[in-house]
């Protein structure tokens, strides 16, 4: 049997849930784009968090992302959020990210959830993971938040980030999913793990 | 002052017809079309006189297939 090395996820982690959590990433500024992006049918999102930012091995079961705007309760169906180890040199996306992470060197690639998102208030907002991520306490995480909701509605507000240069990519387009490469950004989006 | 949604609609519908005239939220005005028969720049004549004056920054505009659709902001984002 093959294994296909970016999808491969152990089923046990040796780092224990502590119930614990970290704000990694916390700004005021205004990304529509972050997590999903409610002007296009399909849209997806990725973010750097650098490792320093992340601290020891954890096992992360799930995360909070910071949304305002949005008229609720507002709805996005066929969400996927990935999570990845990326290699400690890498610290920012290419001028051309790969919306399939081709360019990046990523292993550990999990989908962490799969889901309807009803979003229901602004603020911090919580995901629990439907498998766990278990972070190795070296490596950067990439997170990859892809929205085939296949339509728009209106009503919809945007996430909260911080400056940092290159640390996120964005692509959105009507009809279908988009393929091949994004936009980079000089965002990342604010983020609190749960491990 | 606000934008003269009546006004914008009866410019627009003589090239389309309106799907989504309003405000998506407190910094941004959506305006979505359907069978838009014009190009690009035809919506941005009529955007300027009616829509930027109070929301002045074009975030998004697409046109697919005669679906027309941009998003203004009233904030540099």
């Amino acid at each position: 049997m093959i294994i296909n090395p970016y999808f491969f996820q152990g089923s046990s982690c040796a780092t224990p849930i502590t119930n614990g959590s970290s704000l990694i990433a916390n700004g005021t500024n205004n990304v529509f784009e972050a997590p999903a992006y409610g002007f296009y049918d399909f849209t997806w999102s990725s973010f750097i968090y650098t490792a320093g930012l992340i601290g020891a091995a954890r096992q992360i079961r799930g995360i909070e992302v910071q949304l305002a705007g949005y008229t609720t309760p507002y709805t996005f169906n066929n969400q996927t959020i990935k999570m990845a180890h990326l290699a400690p040199a890498t610290t920012q996306f290419d001028a051309n990210p790969a919306i399939d992470w081709s360019d990046m060197p990523v292993s550990n690639v999990t989908i962490v959830k799969s889901f309807n998102w009803i979003i229901s208030a602004n603020g911090f907002i919580q995901i629990l993971f439907d498998t766990n991520f278990c972070y190795n306490g070296t490596s950067n995480l990439i997170i990859g938040w892809e929205n085939r909701d296949g339509s728009w509605t209106s009503g919809y507000g945007w996430g909260e980030s911080i400056s940092s240069t290159h640390s996120g990519a964005i692509a959105g387009q009507d009809n279908s999913y988009p393929t091949g490469n994004g936009t980079r950004i000089s965002q990342r989006m604010n983020l609190r793990i749960l491990y | 002052m606000s934008v003269d949604r009546n006004a914008l609609v009866e410019e627009l519908e003589q090239f389309g017809n309106v799907v989504f005239c309003d405000q998506n939220t407190e910094i941004s005005y959506l305006v979505v079309m359907s069978d838009w028969t014009e190009n690009e720049a035809t919506f941005e004549a009529i955007a300027n006189i009616y829509i930027v004056p109070f929301f002045p920054y074009l975030y998004k505009l697409s046109l697919i297939d005669g679906v027309l659709k941009a998003q203004f902001n009233s904030e540099i984002i």
